[in-house]
């Protein structure tokens, strides 16, 4: 998993305290890497917190905890329970102060060591202590202060002080939360955020699957534009998809008014698993391209979509190339652009049983074509090379050079298994390309791709 | 630009045509058909508030299929049944486009010659 980062607002100790409180309630077992915590920091061995003087007069002796980067210190009486279970959490995740009860036997001092980095952020948690003062390097009893030690000799171990003082009053628990975040802001500073949040989410989702979608606001998109090719479809759009596939033969469900296409149910049924790709579908669809495209012009390329007639017409078998006869296809007037503004124009082919496409590629000057099948036809871009240099000379009254465009095959595309899916592999060739993505998907998708252009077709708008 | 004057022109015309009380030719228009595997194109002659449905079956038979085989295009954008001339601003001499529908799979046009 990625490292995740979060926007602002840290780990709120709320938020800590739910977590901690569901863990409290279960038997967590460890992960498999959890180890005793090491002594390893050469402190003395003396409370180097406020304590409480007891009756007895005697201190209570402290343990000192330090892991490799983590340590777990609980001053409950579940630190056993914890112990057990091995949750070595590190500490931002506990943040808030416990109330300790004095009398309680279990009570135990927790000192750790520190880091020289967190000097400062000891210094602001002293703050919590109404009466504590601010001192370095020693211990006083009596007034309750606790002292920052930075002997630290452990490299990757980071530690806090843990008070050991019966804070209840609301100034000071107020006191608390902030010096918590602070603190917590010093340590995701260190980027201890980031492992942690994670350990801490991999934990909890294994518990509890429902609270997933407590930690799902940390999650960014990694790759948002990627991401919205593959949207899965909800139920009540799967319900629709099914339901449309089951109309009569000549039902009209959908009337699209600028390409004046209808899609009966006969039509659409060429989109369930295994059958052959339609004309119709492929053309509106490519109207729909086209529509996406104008309705969000920054977030696609620039884009002509030919229909699926274009290339057999141009090149008839009769009269082979004849410009002529596709001349007034892309008039200024029908379409409101220049082919040769655009950044890539895409042209199906239809070749008696099979779907490939060909890319006028302005952008990256060269002509390319794509077949599921990675057969090659030279003769086909030659065609196109021939068309685009009469059309820009038609239109604009430039004579444009392709001879130095080349002709790409592509070959790095995904490949169909089967014989029916050739026209759906075009589709997606085109709807890829028009973001601008590299082709990332593979033959397994190809049934969800159907449902979705399905689905598309039936609200008339691509997303 | 001038397509719109142009169909002011035969406005125009009709009117004047109306006047003189004439069997007017102007409201008849003389399309093309061209089909898509075939050489010549055939001549018909549409009343221009006709809806193109007529031409296409007409076409059809003539061509010896059931009407909804082909694909009619002018220009590359599809023209519906409940077309008409005046609808999609024809003239005399444009050429519609008959088209077989396309299926990958069995696509009833033979192959395509490329002759580049």
């Amino acid at each position: 998993m990625s490292n995740h980062k979060r926007s602002g607002g840290g780990l709120n100790p709320c938020e800590n305290s739910t977590f901690f409180s569901l863990l409290r309630s279960s038997r967590v077992m460890a992960p498999g890497n959890y180890r005793y915590p090491e002594v390893k920091s050469p402190l003395r061995r003396q409370i180097h917190g406020p304590s409480r003087i007891l009756k007895s007069g005697r201190d209570r002796s402290t343990r000192q905890v330090s892991g490799n980067g983590f340590g777990a210190a609980f001053l409950t009486r579940n630190y056993d329970l914890f112990k057990r279970n091995g949750l070595d959490l590190p500490l931002p995740y506990r943040t808030d102060r416990e109330v300790i009860d004095v009398d309680d036997e279990c009570r135990d001092v927790e000192m750790i060591s520190s880091d020289n980095s967190m000097e400062s952020v000891e210094n602001v948690a002293m703050e919590v202590d109404e009466k504590a003062e601010m001192g370095n390097g020693f211990v006083n009893l009596k007034n309750r202060s606790f002292m920052v030690d930075d002997g630290s000799q452990a490299n990757s171990s980071f530690v806090l002080n843990l008070p050991v003082t019966d804070v209840t009053s609301y100034e000071a628990d107020r006191k608390a939360v902030e010096s918590a975040e602070h603190r917590i802001s010093k340590l995701k500073a260190r980027g201890y955020g980031d492992s942690l949040k994670e350990r801490g989410r991999a934990l909890l989702r294994s518990l509890f699957p429902f609270s997933f979608s407590f930690w799902k606001q940390d999650e960014e998109p990694v790759d948002d534009v990627r991401r919205e090719a593959f949207l899965p479809l909800s139920r009540e759009e799967e319900t629709v998809v099914k339901r449309a596939f089951s109309a009569y033969d000549s039902t009209i469900l959908v009337a699209h008014e600028n390409s004046n296409i209808d899609i009966t149910g006969k039509i659409l049924r060429c989109l369930k698993p295994g059958e052959w790709l339609n004309d119709e579908v492929i053309n509106l669809y490519m109207v729909l391209l086209k529509e996406r495209e104008a309705r969000e012009p920054k977030k696609f390329l620039k884009c002509h979509f030919f229909n699926t007639f274009f290339f057999t017409k141009l090149v008839n078998s009769g009269t082979g190339y004849n410009y002529g006869a596709v001349r007034r296809w892309t008039s200024m007037k029908r379409l409101g652009y220049y082919l040769k503004d655009c950044d890539k124009i895409f042209i199906p082919i239809h070749m008696n049983i099979h779907w490939t496409l060909a890319v006028i590629n302005i952008k990256d000057r060269k002509f390319q074509y794509l077949d599921s099948f990675k057969g090659r036809e030279p003769k086909i871009l030659d065609a196109l090379a021939r068309y685009f240099v009469d059309e820009v000379n038609d239109k604009s009254k430039v004579d444009l050079d392709v001879s130095g465009w080349r002709q790409e095959f592509v070959q790095d595309l995904p490949m169909q298994r089967n014989g029916y899916d050739c026209g759906m592999f075009m589709l997606k060739y085109i709807d890829f390309y028009s973001r601008g993505l590299d082709l990332c998907f593979t033959q397994e998708q190809m049934p969800y791709f159907r449902d979705r252009t399905a689905k598309e077709i039936l609200q008339l708008k691509a997303e | 630009m001038s397509t719109t004057t142009k169909v002011y022109e035969r406005r125009k015309v009709k009117k004047e045509g109306a006047k003189r009380n004439v069997a007017s030719e102007s409201a008849h228009v003389t399309l093309n058909v061209k089909g898509q595997d075939e050489e010549e194109v055939r001549v018909f002659k549409v009343r221009r508030k006709t809806k193109l449905i007529k031409l296409m079956q007409y076409y059809s038979d003539m061509r010896g299929v059931e009407w909804n085989t082909f694909r009619f295009l002018l220009d590359g954008s599809r023209i519906r049944e409940y077309h008409t001339p005046d609808d999609l601003e024809l003239k005399d001499g444009d050429e519609i486009d008959a088209m077989l529908y396309q299926e990958s799979g069995f696509g009833p046009s033979s192959s395509i010659i490329f002759r580049v």
